[in-house]
């Protein structure tokens, strides 16, 4: 074995097999216990051995092909199967079929993620492909207000051949590699059309979570890559003003904040489902009432805005402040990427991603935790939601893929440092010091 | 299983995954503190890690002196500025002057910010929406500073090497001087950057030997040495050999009198960057800046 395929196997890391079959242990006993609830469930069987096998897949085996982040396989696959677990428990309890659905996103999820990592590892000349990407992006979100669907008072979800998609979630994916591959190369003017025109079609849908998320992404982005803080506060402000704005203009946004302000005022009608959320939250105590157990599908929409409080409701409060936990390591891993990246698109890319899913998970869990507003933004991994799972892996898959550009540049860089220091040394110039 | 049995087994199994969740974040967190650790004390090993070159200094002032190498990273500004990736403080650069990006085939990309002006290659590019490709050995000038490019990294990509050093390859590599045959290198570029730390030492030995130190002759007034001692009427400047054979130098008295010093080594003149070249496009570059083009 040469010296530089030994650097590279060291340079992904030992592999931290503890982690990985805890995670395994985990959720097997899980779908075990909740298998033998009543009469025996063979679909619980099924995935007792199913998400184990896909997790060790997914963490252990895929990465042999390429250099990639395990802390971050593992924990995004760690998110996902709590997703299904958490579902396939109501379920039972309600008798949908959310948790098998569930299972089957997660495998094209992470199908998904394999397609972002070879796109990122692989491509190279962006020119032509991102003009691509963007107009794809544009019609793509453009498409719910020609024949979309009215979901919860937004009109962001379009019906094709049975199967319902959200298109804002897919974008986000376009969104971040237009965004930051026309701030790496300093074209301001069709960053800033291409970010307008996103947010306004989102606002014309009147889905204001996710076109709030876009627009606290973009001026992170603009930040990340200028440094400017006045055109980045003047952007704050612009956001702050149309807040104010969008307050006055839309009435569930008023009733929403109404709601956040006093949800007791009104607990039957429009307050309930906070009221049921923060009392699942409160009936789990610290250690919850058990797996399976207590009444968390009372809740409205538990299954993808307030899926928090069931995990809380069953896990106990301690096991949820783990969860943030591992969404918190998540974010400083992917912090730790954009930081190591070589070249600037892919450092915003991987600043990008991880904004993203943090302020998605800040936006949701401090929805459910009446920290701010509730708004319709899913959970990123947990929630239930083909599209949302997809979208979430796929960013996942382009964090990984610029971890992987990393690490080839960091071995490239050691022959290199190799062959300079086989040479003699040589006298240097003075530089006065 | 009854419901009664089931509730029994869940509530006990809370506790256990309670503890398999404590285990999973911790050593998600150990691991995340053990990565970032290696990952420091790789970049420690690798010093040079993440740059792709150095632009070496042809012609200096005494901030800047030649032969200075600053490192180049994969992309940046390069301008007066310490904020800047590439600082150069001189005359004539701006805080930042000018934008650089590295491409694995073409090599480093370099574009004048807006109102700047670079001379790449003798090329002059002035504001933005121009560009040049630097080659490994291209030359660059920002305001008064000559710079070349080396590159370490991604040279076997970047394939081309410039024009002239590909000339010099043809006519064969420059000579060494005596000092560094020693370190024989077949990159002329590294040569090229041989030759200038050589020649800023030589600079200094020149300096040094510009003042030679005078030691004025021991009055002796017992007379015993008087052969030794020079005529004291000698108007012309003269020398002789101490006891031990160093030379002592008497100061000049006359315009002529150098002539008779002995010879000393010229230090040898740069062969890449020519002095008169350099101060005409020093002046069509303040003519650009500052006089709107106009000659004077």
């Amino acid at each position: 074995m040469s010296r530089s395929s030994r650097f590279r196997r060291e340079l992904r890391g030992k592999s931290d097999y503890r982690l990985v079959s805890v995670i395994m242990l985990f959720f097997f006993s899980a779908f075990l216990l909740i298998a033998l609830k009543g009469e025996l469930h063979w679909q619980g069987f099924v995935l007792a051995v199913a998400v184990p096998a896909l997790i060790y897949i997914a963490t252990m085996w895929l990465p042999r092909f390429f250099p990639a982040d395990k802390l971050l396989l593992s924990i995004a696959n760690f998110l996902c199967a709590l997703g299904v677990l958490v579902l396939y428990s109501t379920d039972l309890i309600k008798g949908t079929n959310y948790g098998m659905q569930q299972a089957i996103y997660y495998g094209a999820g992470i199908v998904a993620m394999l397609v972002c990592i070879l796109l990122v590892r692989y491509i190279r000349y962006w020119r032509v492909f991102i003009y691509v990407i963007a107009f794809c992006a544009l019609g793509l979100i453009s498409l719910p207000l020609v024949f979309g669907t009215e979901v919860y008072g937004a009109t962001n979800w379009i019906i094709v051949g049975g199967i319902s998609l959200q298109p804002s979630e897919l974008v986000k994916l376009a969104l971040l590699l237009v965004l930051s591959y026309f701030m790496s190369q300093r074209k301001f003017w069709p960053w800033l059309i291409f970010a307008v025109f996103c947010m306004g079609v989102l606002m014309l849908q009147k889905d204001l979570g996710t076109a709030l998320i876009y627009y606290i992404v973009s001026v992170m982005l603009y930040y990340a890559s200028t440094g400017n803080l006045w055109i980045t506060g003047v952007g704050l402000l612009g956001g702050a003003a149309s807040a104010v704005y969008g307050y006055h203009a839309f009435a569930h946004v008023k009733r929403r904040i109404a709601v956040w302000r006093n949800p007791w005022m009104d607990f039957e009608n429009t307050g309930y489902q906070i009221v049921q959320i923060l009392m699942a939250i409160a009936s789990g105590g610290l250690f919850g009432v058990g797996l399976g157990l207590g009444t968390p599908t009372i809740i409205p929409v538990y299954h993808t805005d307030a899926i928090f409080a069931v995990i809380c409701e069953q896990f106990g409060i301690i096991f949820g402040v783990l969860v943030l936990v591992m969404y918190v390591i998540l974010i400083l891993r992917g912090a730790a990427i954009a930081r190591s990246a070589r070249r600037s698109f892919h450092g915003l890319l991987a600043m990008g991603v991880t904004a993203m899913l943090g302020l998605q998970t800040f936006v949701i869990i401090g929805g459910v935790l009446k920290l701010i507003p509730l708004t319709g933004v899913t959970m990123p991994f947990v929630s239930y939601g083909g599209t949302s799972l997809v979208s979430c892996m796929g960013l996942i898959g382009l964090l990984q893929g610029v971890s992987t550009v990393n690490q080839d540049d960091l071995t490239y860089d050691y022959e290199v440092s190799r062959s300079r220091t086989e040479e003699s040394s040589l006298p240097f110039a003075d530089n006065g010091e | 299983m009854p419901d009664d049995v089931y509730e029994i087994i869940a509530l006990a199994a809370r506790y256990w995954f309670l503890l398999l969740m404590v285990l999973i974040a911790w050593r998600s967190y150990r691991w995340l503190a053990r990565d970032r650790k290696t990952y420091k004390k790789r970049l420690r090993l690798l010093p040079d890690a993440g740059y792709v070159g150095e632009l070496v200094v042809m012609q200096g002032d005494d901030t800047v002196k030649k032969g200075t190498c600053l490192p180049v990273g994969r992309e940046g500004v390069l301008g007066y500025l310490r904020s800047n990736d590439v600082c150069l403080p001189m005359n004539g650069v701006a805080n930042r002057h000018l934008w650089f990006s590295f491409d694995d085939t073409d090599g480093l990309r370099v574009e004048p910010l807006r109102g700047r002006m670079i001379i790449a290659d003798g090329e002059e590019l002035i504001g933005r929406r121009m560009h040049a490709w630097l080659a490994h050995g291209s030359q660059l000038q920002v305001g008064e500073a000559k710079l070349r490019l080396r590159m370490f990294s991604g040279f076997e990509y970047a394939g081309e090497i410039s024009a002239d050093l590909r000339q010099l390859e043809e006519d064969g590599a420059p000579e060494l001087p005596a000092e560094l045959e020693d370190a024989p290198t077949a990159d002329p570029v590294r040569r090229m950057h041989e030759i200038a730390a050589w020649q800023t030492m030589a600079e200094k030995d020149e300096a040094a030997q510009a003042e030679p130190e005078f030691y004025p002759p021991e009055m002796d007034d017992s007379g015993e040495d008087d052969e030794f001692l020079p005529p004291m009427d000698d108007t012309m400047g003269n020398s002789y050999e101490l006891q031990d054979g160093s030379p002592v130098y008497y100061p000049p008295v006359t315009d002529d009198a150098e002539e008779m010093l002995p010879e000393q080594e010229e230090a040898p003149k740069s062969m890449y960057v020519d002095e008169d070249e350099a101060a005409t496009a020093n002046r069509v570059l303040w003519d650009k800046m500052f006089r709107g083009g106009k000659k004077r």
